[in-house]
């Protein structure tokens, strides 16, 4: 081999790949802003990114109709959004706006997937908008890994978007979808043996992690599975990052107000502390803000808030919004004026 | 704009593209060719490829070199009936490629006796019988979602057992002999699960545009001779339908010369000349009605049809 090929040799295997976070966002029109929409806190979530990663590039897709004032956000935590179409939607409208029977959260992993074929960057990882992070992501516990990197949940996952075995394992996937999108008993065997909480869903409706279960059943070997620690979820020790899935986080008769939870929590108020002003907080959280400052902020190691969310319970989940006021309470009046 | 797609993949055997009379692509061409002239003609060549002579030029189409589609999934390549599983995802993926918006495709062993325009159907959904020997679609977004649909149920059999179970006992057509067990995919067992899950994404093609049991009807564009087997010196050699049937040969001798005719035919040439009969007539004589030839398992053959041939003429002296 000359000396100019085996220097191109040892450029191919010693080039790190490029990483990009993908965020999946749809909104409902209620007329909240991209920014301050506690159910989808993506802004948050970014913040806890940018925090502990001030580089890695961030991509938002914002599918659908519906689109959202982001103010100077992008700028400041210096992410792209970009407005996309459902992919499941273009060929399978009908089915998949059915109410009974399907969503378009299951245009997810297609539309990381086509969006990931347009940008330079290889590496792949998509984060849900309520997944919080502690520490940076990279490196990742897999990386280097030809196969599709996830769980038993699709809100986190990583892969190469070059490696065939990572497109063989989508490619399935989204097969596995679309026949539980038409396909009422496949559908049903999928939720039996789903062992992930689909929220008491109706059996017959198509759903990403039923799917990736019957995947994972009839092919053991397509993915890899990522540790706890990087898609950490309650409960977990020392975790990379919090993804509050099967957690409810009510206030005022409102669900799954998740946007709480980084300014309640003192790991992950620090974190966005350090991005954002208080001119931010007071875009994000507007009418909220004055109650949460009001609340005594809890550490996600106190385990005497850990037994309160044990036992704090709604609809058989742990409830963060009582667990937090049942251990800290609030605070004098005077701290938070 | 529409083109006419075919998807052969041949047998080991020394043999050139055009004179392989057990897949007569070129004299189904042929028929095609001598019936309609405009529409754009291709043929994906999957694996390795033949000699195809003259014929391409002659008859005007193009042969594409072509990968099974799905052979990019490892298990597929484990049985050889997936290489028939394959042909609607090959013809589907070509075709994207393509400035064509009406796609149709036929079997090698489709002989046109009519221009296959005007169609029946607009194409807006994906127009098909129980076999898929011929089907046709418009890219859009209806034909383009039954497709997707029956992509999934093909990519899926493959790894789930009981899901393929499913789809053989919702196929009423029947798999074929080669596939011996539940667990092997089908691609018309997929066509009937799609079709049963897809009801308003698809049209059943009547046997006047896909005659796929020799029924005899008024206007019958094209003959799918499926479930004929016209065994020849041990091979079951399909393309002498273009010679012993009169329609066929009247169409082909249009557009291939006797030295054409010879190089496909080979030395036995005059010999199937000599057998030549109406097919309709024989068909109207009730000597090969439906009722005689029964599905796949159990198909008329050549030595039955020159024995009907020959009693019929009997007869008819």
């Amino acid at each position: 081999m000359c000396s100019a090929s085996l220097g191109f040799f040892c450029w191919m295997i010693d080039t790190p790949m490029k990483p990009a976070v993908i965020y999946h966002v749809f909104w409902r029109d209620n007329g909240r802003d991209a920014y301050n929409d506690m159910q989808v806190p993506v802004v948050l979530a970014i913040s806890t990114l940018r925090a502990v990663n001030p580089t890695i590039p961030i991509y938002v897709l914002e599918c659908g109709q519906v689109r959202r004032e982001w103010s100077h956000f992008p700028e400041k935590l210096h992410f792209s959004v970009v407005y996309a179409d459902f992919e499941l939607e273009k060929k399978h409208h009908a089915a998949l706006h059915s109410a009974s029977k399907s969503s378009v959260v299951c245009s997810r992993l297609s539309d990381v997937n086509e969006f990931a074929k347009q940008i330079p960057e290889d590496l792949i990882i998509y984060s849900d908008a309520d997944v919080f992070w502690l520490r940076d992501p990279l490196p990742l516990d897999c990386a280097g890994e030809k196969r599709f990197c996830l769980n038993n949940n699709t809100g986190f996952f990583y892969y190469d978007k070059n490696s065939s075995e990572a497109n063989w394992f989508l490619d399935v996937f989204q097969s596995y979808l679309i026949t539980s999108l038409y396909n009422d008993d496949f559908c049903r065997r999928a939720h039996k043996i789903n062992r992930w909480d689909t929220g008491g869903m109706e059996r017959q409706r198509m759903w990403l992690e039923p799917c990736l279960q019957m995947v994972y059943k009839d092919i053991p070997d397509c993915c890899c599975s990522i540790s706890k620690k990087e898609h950490g979820f309650w409960g977990c020790e020392d975790p990379k990052m919090f993804h509050p899935a099967g957690l409810n986080v009510e206030w005022d008769g409102c669900y799954h107000l998740r946007g709480f939870i980084p300014f309640l929590m003192l790991e992950f108020y620090h974190l966005v502390e350090s991005v954002l002003s208080e001119s931010d907080f007071k875009l994000i959280y507007r009418g909220y803000l004055r109650f949460l400052r009001s609340v005594k902020k809890v550490s996600f190691h106190d385990k005497l808030f850990n037994i309160a969310l044990s036992k704090s319970k709604s609809g058989g989940k742990p409830e963060f919004m009582s667990a937090v006021i049942k251990h800290g309470g609030f605070l004098p009046r005077i701290t938070f004026l | 704009m529409s083109a006419m797609i075919y998807h052969v993949f041949w047998p080991l055997s020394a043999r050139s593209a055009y004179d392989d009379l057990t897949l007569p692509v070129v004299a189904s061409i042929a028929t095609l060719r001598a019936v309609n002239q405009a529409v754009s003609v291709y043929v994906l060549e999957c694996g390795k490829g033949r000699n195809w002579g003259e014929f391409p030029e002659k008859l005007n189409f193009k042969v594409v070199p072509w990968e099974f589609e799905l052979f990019k999934h490892d298990v597929a390549r484990e049985n050889h009936t997936n290489k028939f599983c394959s042909r609607v995802s090959d013809v589907v993926k070509f075709a994207d490629s393509t400035p064509h918006d009406l796609i149709l495709y036929a079997d090698v062993d489709c002989f046109w006796r009519a221009d296959p325009f005007p169609l029946e159907f607009s194409g807006d959904r994906f127009c098909v019988q129980n076999n898929f020997g011929f089907f046709y679609y418009k890219k859009q977004p209806k034909a383009l979602a039954f497709i997707e649909a029956y992509q999934s149920n093909m990519i899926h059999c493959l790894y789930d057992e009981e899901y393929c179970a499913h789809t053989h006992e919702v196929n009423d057509w029947g798999k074929p002999q080669i596939v011996v067990e539940q667990t092997i995919p089908w691609d018309e067992s997929c066509l009937a699960a799609t079709r049963k899950d897809l009801p308003n994404h698809h049209c059943v093609l009547s046997s006047r545009e896909h005659n796929l049991f020799l029924i005899p009807c008024e206007g019958v564009k094209m003959e799918h001779l499926t479930t004929m087997e016209f065994v020849w010196k041990g091979e079951n050699l399909r393309g002498l339908a273009a010679v012993v049937f009169s329609e066929f040969y009247d169409l082909v001798s249009k557009v291939l010369s006797q030295q054409d005719l010879c190089l496909i035919y080979g030395e036995d040439f005059g010999l199937f000349k000599s057998y030549r009969v109406s097919y309709e007539e024989l068909v109207s004589a009730n000597v090969l009605s439906s009722s005689n030839i029964g599905v796949r398992k159990d198909p008329v053959r050549l030595e039955e049809i020159m024995g009907a041939i020959r009693s019929y003429r009997i007869k008819m002296i």
